[in-house]
């Protein structure tokens, strides 16, 4: 029993500076890289090290077993440990090999809506690379934004409007404060900004400025641009179903041997819009098929994934420009319920030590293990 | 560095105000002036915890602005907690941290007051109790730091006290009470993690800092309860190590763009 101890006195300090020494420094590689450090094979080999660190701890030091928070801890510890290594990829190649069971660790799915499919494809590549055991289909994909409220619209730059806003960039804008707008040089200030306003026209019916409302209506704001020191004044103005006006800027015409070489100007407009709300929650209406028979409905959303059939389907990603299609992470179960019960295991026995039996050898009057 | 004079900005710095002086007070062992003043401190930061929930109509946890209002917050409780209970003193060390983490979202530029909205990955029932109990164990780890530089350098004036543990077993006792909690708020996390991403575990750069405290605790308490405290300055260095890895995770993994990863929000 001695080697035991002794391994195991030494071992676990050594283990844990080891961790803690590797842990900092793929905290300066990145989650990408930290991931491949501590999935590589020398670190394959320390997460069965210490796991029989955990073991061996039990056989050589009897304490642990006697005392329920040490040994909550230790086999909480333990728990995670086992049940995280047989949740790897590497855990599910061995369950495939010696075991027989043929699960895919990770994959995702694409799914139009009203589509079904069983289809698993590689989260990389999309190529598919198998099949479940029965079929999800998707009824519906939406996504919730928080309620606007009056903030103002947004001042942007860019070259056209986009559902998603791509190449605009949103300007900070205060009234009275000068911007020079990206690439351009083109120094702009916004004058007023009225948050409720109607159209000022000329006898001709053109817009040439706005005045302050009451009621409802659109804003309206007043900029100068400022280019090699001459000033020009102009209004933004939308219309009564706008949601975006645009002012075109004195920027040279951009030509395709621009974009080619990537001297392109994206400043083209300046664009008064309706602020795209910040997103609620993103939510897919599943139901899971067998037999062409729904056998469970869930409406998912980040933080709530359905579990089923040993997999745990994850709101990922979605069709951005139409919300046609959405696009689930298919995780395997595999060590779920180890884990669980380590966390559990974990904190009680943590709290159970630290906490409970201080008090209770406080309460009976023996000097407690803390001091 | 900027003043903010809104109702919030206002409440804030009252609390500073008053934390400073409980500090300066309980320095200069005019206990009782000391604690009315750290009460009043502590009045103000939760009126100011109290608007500001109101005023994002959540949990004001969200980012290193409320995170730091709600840790000043939490001082005077683990203060009156610690003396009372676990015979470990240090007040005016106590309000001087407080004093420190209520300066940030009093005046520093980076700790911006700007109300945000909660991302659809923070509206989980996990939020408040995963960084409710890292705040509370990094609390309370800060006291463990200021007892264990008592335990090395002999503050025990300003650190103990009639009837109060010295240095070295009151710095035990911190860690002891702030350990459940850090695992606490690890294991929420990861099982936070693998309720929104899928993965009890991403090796984003403040779980891994986070992680490096945890195991520099572990490693104290393994080696405290081996050897007994008759290493204290080794113990004690191993205490500054975890309260150093705690500073990296809250401030230098949140505001560094070399640590960009999944927890970015926490900016």
């Amino acid at each position: 029993m001695k080697p035991i101890r002794q391994a195991v006195i030494w071992g676990t300090p050594t283990a844990v500076v080891l961790l803690t020494v590797l842990s900092v420094v793929g905290a300066f590689l990145g989650d990408q890289q930290a991931r491949q450090l501590f999935s590589s094979p020398p670190l394959i080999v320390f997460w069965f090290l210490l796991t029989g660190l955990l073991v061996a701890g039990f056989a050589g030091f009897r304490t642990l077993l006697r005392r329920p928070g040490l040994l909550a801890m230790h086999l909480g510890s333990l728990l995670i440990l086992g049940g995280s290594m047989w949740a790897s990829d590497e855990g599910h190649a061995f369950a495939r090999e010696w075991l027989g069971f043929d699960k895919i660790p990770s994959s995702v799915m694409l799914i139009h809506q009203g589509e079904t499919t069983d289809n698993l494809a590689d989260s990389e590549t999309d190529q598919s690379i198998g099949k479940l055991p029965f079929a999800l289909k998707l009824n519906k994909f939406w996504i919730e934004y928080y309620a606007q409220g009056d903030r103002p619209w947004s001042l942007e730059v860019g070259t056209r409007r986009h559902p998603q806003g791509m190449g605009r960039q949103t300007l900070a804008w205060t009234p009275g404060a000068e911007l020079t707008l990206p690439d351009t040089g083109i120094r702009v200030t916004v004058l007023q900004y009225l948050p409720i306003a109607k159209p000022v026209m000329d006898a001709d019916g053109n817009v040439v400025g706005a005045e302050a409302a009451v009621g409802e209506g659109r804003p309206a704001m007043q900029v100068r641009m400022r280019t090699e020191g001459k000033d020009r004044d102009a209004w933004l103005v939308p219309e009564k179903e706008q949601d975006v006006v645009e002012l075109p800027l004195s920027v040279p015409r951009q030509t395709a041997e621009a974009m080619r070489t990537g001297t392109f100007v994206m400043a083209q407009s300046l664009l008064l819009g309706r602020p795209t709300p910040p997103v609620l929650a993103y939510k897919s209406d599943l139901s899971v098929l067998k037999n062409g028979e729904e056998v469970v409905r869930k409406t998912i959303v980040v933080n709530d994934p359905l579990h089923f059939g040993g997999y745990h389907f994850y709101q990922a990603s979605y069709d951005e420009r139409a919300n046609q299609y959405t696009v689930l992470l298919v995780k395997s179960d595999n060590g779920l319920t180890a884990v669980y019960a380590g966390f559990v295991l974990a904190v009680a026995g943590g709290f159970w030590w630290f906490w409970v039996v201080p008090v209770w050898q406080g309460l009976s009057g023996r000097s407690g293990h803390g001091a | 560095m900027e003043l903010r004079l809104t109702t919030l900005g206002i409440l804030i710095m009252a609390a500073e105000g008053a934390y400073v002086l409980a500090c300066a007070l309980l320095a200069s062992r005019l206990r009782k002036a000391g604690h009315v003043f750290f009460a009043l401190g502590f009045v103000a930061t939760v009126a100011a915890f109290v608007f500001r929930w109101v005023q994002v109509d959540h949990l004001p946890m969200q980012n290193l602005f409320e995170a730091s209002l709600s840790m000043g917050m939490m001082m005077y409780p683990i203060t009156l907690l610690s003396r009372r209970y676990l015979k470990v003193g240090g007040e005016a060390v106590d309000a001087l941290i407080a004093a420190i983490l209520v300066f940030l979202p009093a005046f520093v530029r980076k700790f911006s007051p700007e109300p945000q909205v909660l991302p659809p990955a923070l509206q989980s029932p996990l939020f408040a109790p995963h960084v409710g109990a890292y705040l509370l164990a990094y609390g309370i780890m800060f006291k463990a730091g200021a007892q264990a530089v008592g335990a090395l350098w002999d503050f025990d004036w300003l650190l103990g006290g009639e009837g109060l543990l010295k240095s070295e077993p009151a710095t035990h006792r911190m860690v002891g009470l702030g350990f459940p909690l850090l695992t606490l708020g690890l294991v929420l996390g990861a099982w936070w993690g693998k309720l929104a991403w899928g993965d009890y575990w991403q090796w984003d750069p403040k779980e891994l800092w986070s992680l490096v405290s945890w195991l520099i605790f572990l490693f104290y308490l393994h080696v405290r309860n081996r050897w007994g405290p008759r290493h204290r300055v080794f113990l004690s260095s191993l205490v500054l190590a975890g309260f150093t890895a705690i500073l990296i995770t809250y401030f230098w993994a949140n505001l560094s763009a070399l640590f960009k990863g999944m927890h970015s929000y926490a900016m």
